[in-house]
C-alpha cells in the first residue's frame, strides 16, 4: 500500500500543532505578556485588546497569559495519565495475552469487571475520595483507564502469538524472550501507538472535565479545564473566557487524532 | 541410532461432545537417511500428527497419552517444557504454507540468521554470514538476504525454511505438505532441494501430503492415516501396488482414476 500523502500530511499537521503548544507552554514564562496570577481589578473583563490579546477574566487577569501557562499543567497531566494507564494496562494485558490459557481467563474477567464500572463516575468517585489536586486527578485517571488497555493489549497479543509466522519460528527453535521481543513486539507497538495518540486526546478531556468539576487543578493555578469552569459564570458577557480554552482543547484533541490517523496509515507494511 | 520413535500417541480435542479423538495409539519410527511419507484423507489428523511431534498443538487439542522420542529426548504429555530444548535442534517443523510462515517485517536474512543465532549460539555477525551462506546454497539470489517476505514467490519463501534447515543441521526435518501453493516447477525444485538437504545432513525426513504422485518418487516408506490410526504402512512402491487397506485402496483408485483421465486427455 503506498503511504497515503493525506494521512501524511495530516499527521504532520497534528505533530505541528501538538509541538507549538508544547514548545509555547514551555516558553510561556517569557512569552506571555503579563503574569498569569496578577488581577488587574480596574479592567475585568475586558474583550480582546492590544494589552490583553484575549481579553480578561472576572478578577482582571491575562486569559491569554493563563491559557499559555496552563498549557503544559493540562498538557503534561494528560500525557501522565495517558502513559500511566497504558503503562498499568500493558503489565496486566501482556502478563494475560502470554499467560497459559486457565490464568489468562482468570485474568480476563477482572479486566471485563474492572471494565463495567462507568469509568468517568468511577474517576470523579476516586479523585473526590483524594484531595483534590491535580495529581489525584491523573492517579485516578490512570486508575480508571488501565482496563481497556489491559483488554485490548491481551487481544493483540493473542492474536499476534498465534500468527503462522510466529508458531513456525518457534518451530524452527527460537524462543522466550526473542519470541516476544523480535516477533509480537513489532507486531503490537505500532497499533498501540495509534491507540495511544487517541487515548491522549480523550484524557486531555478527561482531565479539564474534572477541573471543571473542581476535582483537579486547584485556583489560582492556571489549567484549561479550570478557566472553563472560570468563565462559566460570564459567559453572556464575556464569551471570549470560554473560548479560548474550549479552542486550545479542541486543537490538541484534534491534533492528537491526526497523528492518529496518521499513524495508523503507517502502522501496516506490505504483506501484513 | 533410531531418530524418531512415537509410541501409543494419543490426541484429543476435548472441545467437542463428545470428546474428539484425533489420534488413538499411533506409533511411528524413523532411522537416519530414512524417508516416511504420511498420507491420508483431510481430517485424518496429518497435520496434528506434525504438531504433535514438535509439541505446537494448536489449543484445544490436547496430547493425552504415550511418547516421543527424539534423539536421546524423552518427551511425554506434562513434560512439554522440553520441546523448547528441541525443537530446531533435533527436530524441525517445515511449515504447511509459506505465505504466513514468515516474519513480515523482518528480512529473509535477519531471519534465517535469528534462528542460528538461537540455535547455534552464533554471534549476530556470524549469523548474518552463515545465514546469507545457507541462501545462496539454497538457490535464492543475492538480493534475498534483504529481502522482505512479501518480495519473494511461494517456492523462494519455502527454500528460506529450507536454507533455515539446512543452517540448523537438524537431523529430523518434519514437513507439512512443503510444496502447496505452488506451481509444478517451483514444486519440483523445493523437493529436490529439500532431498538434497535430508541426503547431507543424512536426516529422517518426515513428509506429510495427501499427494500421491509427489510421496511416489520422494519417500521409502509409505504410511497411510485414517481417523487417527495408521491403517497401512510398507515400502512406496509396493503399498501403492498393491495397496490392503480398504483406505490405501481407496486413495490408489484415486489416483489411477486421475491419471486415467489425464492419459484421456479430458479434464480432470
Amino acid at each position: 500500500m503506498p503511504f497515503d500523502r493525506t494521512a501524511r500530511n495530516m499527521g504532520i499537521c497534528g505533530a505541528a500543532v501538538l509541538a507549538a503548544f508544547l514548545v509555547s507552554g514551555v516558553l510561556a514564562p517569557w512569552i506571555s505578556p503579563h503574569d498569569p496570577y496578577r488581577g488587574h481589578l480596574a479592567r475585568r473583563l475586558e474583550p480582546p485588546s492590544a494589552s490583553f490579546p484575549l481579553g480578561t477574566d472576572a478578577l482582571g487577569r491575562c486569559v491569554v497569559s493563563r491559557l499559555l501557562h496552563g498549557t503544559l499543567v493540562s498538557l503534561g497531566a494528560a500525557l501522565a495519565a495517558s502513559a500511566a494507564s497504558f503503562l498499568l494496562g500493558a503489565a496486566v494485558g501482556l502478563a494475560a495475552g502470554l499467560a497459559g490459557p486457565r490464568c489468562s481467563g482468570l485474568l480476563a474477567m477482572g479486566i471485563d469487571a474492572a471494565l463495567a464500572l462507568p469509568a468517568l463516575l468511577l474517576a470523579v468517585a476516586l479523585a473526590g475520595l483524594m484531595s483534590p489536586s491535580l495529581l489525584s486527578v491523573v492517579a485516578a485517571l490512570s486508575l480508571v483507564g488501565w482496563p481497556w488497555w489491559a483488554r485490548w493489549l491481551r487481544a493483540l497479543v493473542l492474536e499476534a502469538r498465534h500468527r503462522e509466522f510466529v508458531h513456525a519460528a518457534v518451530a524452527l527453535g527460537v524462543s522466550g524472550r526473542r519470541i516476544l521481543v523480535r516477533y509480537l513486539l513489532p507486531q503490537i507497538l505500532p497499533p498501540a501507538a495509534v491507540a495511544f495518540a487517541v487515548r491522549t486526546g480523550a484524557m486531555l478531556v478527561a482531565v479539564s472535565g474534572l477541573s471543571y468539576l473542581g476535582l483537579g487543578a486547584q485556583p489560582p493555578q492556571p489549567e484549561w479545564g479550570r478557566m472553563l469552569e472560570e468563565s462559566r459564570l460570564h459567559l453572556g458577557r464575556a464569551p471570549w473566557l470560554m473560548i479560548a480554552p474550549g479552542t486550545a482543547i479542541t486543537l490538541c484533541v484534534a491534533a492528537c487524532q491526526m497523528i492518529a490517523e496518521s499513524l495508523r496509515g503507517r502502522a501496516r507494511p506490505e504483506g501484513v | 541410532m533410531t531418530l524418531l520413535r512415537a509410541a501409543g500417541l494419543e490426541v484429543v480435542d476435548p472441545s467437542r461432545i463428545p470428546p474428539r479423538i484425533v489420534l488413538r495409539g499411533l506409533c511411528l519410527e524413523l532411522e537416519p537417511g530414512e524417508r516416511l511419507g504420511i498420507t491420508g484423507p483431510s481430517g485424518a489428523g496429518k497435520s496434528t500428527l506434525a504438531c504433535t511431534l514438535t509439541g505446537l498443538l494448536p489449543p484445544p487439542l490436547e496430547w493425552r497419552g504415550g511418547m516421543i522420542r527424539i534423539g536421546r529426548h524423552r518427551l511425554a504429555p506434562g513434560r512439554e517444557r522440553l520441546w523448547d530444548t528441541v525443537r530446531g535442534r533435533d527436530i524441525l517443523l517445515l511449515f504447511q504454507s509459506v505465505g504466513t510462515a514468515l516474519h513480515p517485517q523482518m528480512t529473509v536474512g535477519r531471519q534465517v540468521a535469528e534462528a542460528l543465532e538461537e540455535v547455534l549460539g552464533l554471534s549476530r555477525r556470524e549469523s548474518h554470514r552463515e545465514a546469507a551462506r545457507r541462501l545462496e546454497e539454497v538457490g535464492l539470489p543475492s538480493f534475498a538476504v534483504q529481502a522482505y517476505p512479501y518480495q519473494l514467490s511461494g517456492g523462494m519463501r519455502q527454500r528460506v525454511l529450507i536454507a533455515i534447515a539446512l543452517g540448523l543441521r537438524c537431523r529430523l526435518l518434519v514437513a507439512d505438505e512443503p510444496t502447496s501453493g505452488l506451481d509444478p516447477i517451483a514444486r519440483a525444485e523445493v523437493l529436490s532441494l529439500l532431498l538434497g538437504a535430508v541426503r547431507a545432513l543424512n536426516a529422517g525426513l518426515l513428509l506429510i501430503s495427501h499427494d500421491l504422485r509427489l510421496l511416489r518418487g520422494t519417500v521409502d516408506t509409505l504410511a497411510v492415516l485414517e481417523e487417527g490410526t495408521l491403517v497401512e504402512t510398507g515400502p512406496a512402491g509396493l503399498l501403492l501396488s498393491a495397496p490392503r487397506h480398504p483406505q490405501t485402496r481407496r486413495l490408489v483408485e484415486a489416483l489411477a482414476d486421475l491419471e486415467r483421465q489425464a492419459n484421456a486427455g479430458s479434464p480432470a
